[in-house]
Formats: structure tokens, C-alpha cells, sequence
């Protein structure tokens, strides 16, 4: 979710001016965990950046360094960077809202795009279509499938495959991520596995990417 | 958008964290927030120093399950934070009946926010809504 950019949008007068008297502390903190990455990838994009200046023979042996740093090492080396909080650019801000005025239009074409694909996939018994309430709008930001039965995850994995195998992009989803299966979080909160539903929920296998042009082939 | 007052930031994470702090919640208080969520709502939630309470999801529409955040609700909670997880609405005339009931607790201005809530229609960009169940 980093830098893909947030808003807050209110109406209340009260809301608004607590928020802008606490703008002060963005840049004064960070995130409460920083980003974990492994220094051996941090370095390795240290060197892509330096390599982008150089050419010829200099940029070929960097590539071999790189290389060698691909290699397996026994002790992975993790480093905590921290992530600063802070308002989004002008020039970010003025790309949002180019891009806030053709939501409108992309949610109706998403809604289109599962109402098509629910009425082809309902007869299927062993599919778990998402469900849709009445009286409320859905948007369908990812067309979730959930496989039923105990054999879910190799069903799975057979129709990736054989989705993959008439050229269409599916694969399994697996983000958010369930809290309780995050080390930081459960022994931080102590949170058990046994209550919550999260295990089941990675079992979940949504369709990304599925154009138009790819229903037939699918139906 | 349709709202009056606007604040764009960096992430989303830095939204909610704005959002938790402008309500002056302290470190006792509890916020509510479901098991299957991105962890920048963790973050955020731990970033502002809040205690965060998980509650399970429904398995069917993977959004917050009623029944459990029932059994969840404390004297400390200060809030809720309901997920529209994939874009599919989570219950919100439910979550809405159990903050009501807890009238008593509301103030008038975080009333209003509530209705603000509901009456917003696209999901899809901001999927993360906040709920303030008492003050």
C-alpha cells in the first residue's frame, strides 16, 4: 500500500480541523514497524542504480557482481528502513485526480465484468461465487472464486493451470494476508490461528486480468 | 468527491493514522478491526499507538463478522474499523444498527460521520472505512 496514495474525505467541520492540526507530526514519525527487507536485496538495488549510469564493459561486470550476490547464503541479513509519514506530492495529488474522474466508468465496466462471468460460472457446484446483497453496490475490485470441498487446493491449482495453459493470467491471491499468520503480529498480540478464518481464506483463487476477449475461451 | 474537506497523503496508512489521531484516542482505547485485513491498517493502528482488537470474518463474503465483533465490543472500544474486503460491501446497516444502539456513547459530531459513511458509493478507492463508535 505504500505510496499507491490515501485520502481522507469529510464534511464535518470538526473532523477537519483535528486533522490539520495534526499534520505537524507526519514528518516527525515513521511507521511503527519500518519496511524489513534483506540487505543482500538492498545492496543489489544499489548497485542498479549505479549501474543505470554506467555502459559497455563497466555495466557487464556489474551484472556479474550481481550475480554473485544472487548466490545462496546460509544467514539472510535483514535491514529495518524507516518509512517516513507524509502528505502526497502536488504532482501525485494532480495524477489522482485525473485519475478519480474515470473511477465512476471503471467500476460500472468491473460490474459488467462479473455479472457476465457470475452467469457463466454459477452452474459450476463446486465454485463459491462471491456474494452479492441487494440494495448495495458492489465494485468488484478482484472477482473472488472460492474452491468448495476438501480437495480445494489441488482443484486449484489444476484450473490455474489449465488457465494458464489457453494463455489466461490467473493465479492464486493471497494478499491482505490474514493478521494471525503475520509472525510480527501474532506473537506481538498473541493472536491464535484456531480462531479466525484466515488458513481457509488462502485458499481463495480469483481470476486476475480476465478481459472481455478471454470469456469465451473461459465460458 | 462530493465532500467538503479533503486531505490526500502518501499512503493509505498515513490516512488512517490521521484519521486515529485526530480523534485524540489514547493508548487504553480499543479499536476494532477484522483478522483479514492489509497490515497497513495494523500498522497504522500501531503506528498511533492504539490497542487493536481482531475480530474473524465472515467466510462466505470475507468482511467482518457481525456475531464476533458483538462478543468483541469493551467499554475501552473506541472504534471500528470495517474492511470492504475485494470491493465487496461489508454489512454496513448491521455495523450501523450496533453503533446506534450505542447512542449513548456517540457524540453528534461522530454521528455525522457515520451517515457520511453510508451514503458513499464507490468502494473500490477508498476500501477502508472508519466507523467511530464512541468518543
Amino acid at each position: 500500500m505504500a505510496g499507491s496514495g490515501g485520502m481522507i474525505l469529510t464534511d464535518n467541520k470538526y473532523i477537519a480541523g483535528a486533522i490539520s492540526n495534526k499534520l505537524d507530526l507526519l514528518d516527525k514519525c515513521t511507521w511503527a514497524d519500518g519496511l524489513w527487507i534483506k540487505r543482500r536485496f538492498l545492496r543489489s538495488l544499489l548497485i542498479r542504480k549505479r549501474m543505470l549510469l554506467k555502459t559497455g564493459k563497466q555495466a557487464y561486470s556489474i551484472t556479474k557482481q550481481l550475480i554473485k550476490l544472487g548466490r545462496p547464503r546460509r544467514k539472510k541479513v535483514w535491514k529495518k528502513i524507516p518509512i517516513p509519514l507524509k502528505r502526497i506530492s502536488p504532482v501525485a495529488a494532480g495524477l489522482g485526480l485525473i485519475q478519480l474522474k474515470k473511477l465512476d466508468e471503471n467500476n460500472k465496466k468491473r460490474i459488467e465484468n462479473a455479472k457476465e462471468l457470475t452467469k457463466a460460472l454459477e452452474k459450476i457446484q463446486f465454485l463459491q461465487l462471491p456474494m452479492i446483497k441487494q440494495n448495495v453496490k458492489h465494485t468488484f475490485l478482484y472477482y473472488t472464486i472460492k474452491i468448495k470441498g476438501d480437495s480445494a487446493q489441488e482443484t486449484r491449482d489444476k484450473i490455474i493451470r489449465e488457465l494458464n495453459g489457453y494463455g489466461i493470467h490467473a493465479t492464486n491471491f493471497v494478499w491482505p494476508l490474514a493478521i494471525h499468520q503475520i509472525p510480527r503480529f501474532r506473537d506481538s498480540l498473541n493472536l491464535q490461528m484456531k480462531n479466525f478464518h484466515g488458513r481457509m481464506i488462502l485458499w481463495i483463487g480469483s481470476l486476475i486480468c480476465l478481459c472481455t476477449r478471454y470469456w469465451e475461451r473461459v465460458i | 468527491m462530493g465532500a467538503e474537506y479533503a486531505y490526500s497523503t502518501f499512503s493509505a496508512r498515513t490516512a488512517l493514522y490521521l484519521i486515529l489521531k485526530a480523534h485524540d484516542l489514547n493508548r487504553d482505547d480499543e479499536v476494532i478491526v477484522q483478522s483479514f485485513v492489509c497490515p497497513a491498517v495494523m500498522d497504522a493502528l500501531l503506528t498511533a499507538q492504539v490497542k487493536p482488537v481482531l475480530v474473524d470474518i465472515d467466510p462466505v463474503s470475507y468482511t467482518m463478522d457481525i456475531d464476533h465483533l458483538n462478543r468483541a465490543i469493551s467499554p475501552k472500544t473506541k472504534a471500528m474499523i470495517p474492511v470492504h474486503t475485494y470491493g465487496h460491501p461489508c454489512d454496513m446497516d448491521a455495523l450501523c444498527e450496533i453503533a446506534r444502539d450505542k447512542e449513548s456513547m456517540l457524540s453528534r459530531i461522530v454521528h455525522q460521520q457515520l451517515e457520511l459513511n453510508i451514503t458513499r458509493d464507490w468502494l473500490a478507492l477508498l476500501e477502508i472505512y472508519l466507523i467511530i463508535v464512541s468518543t
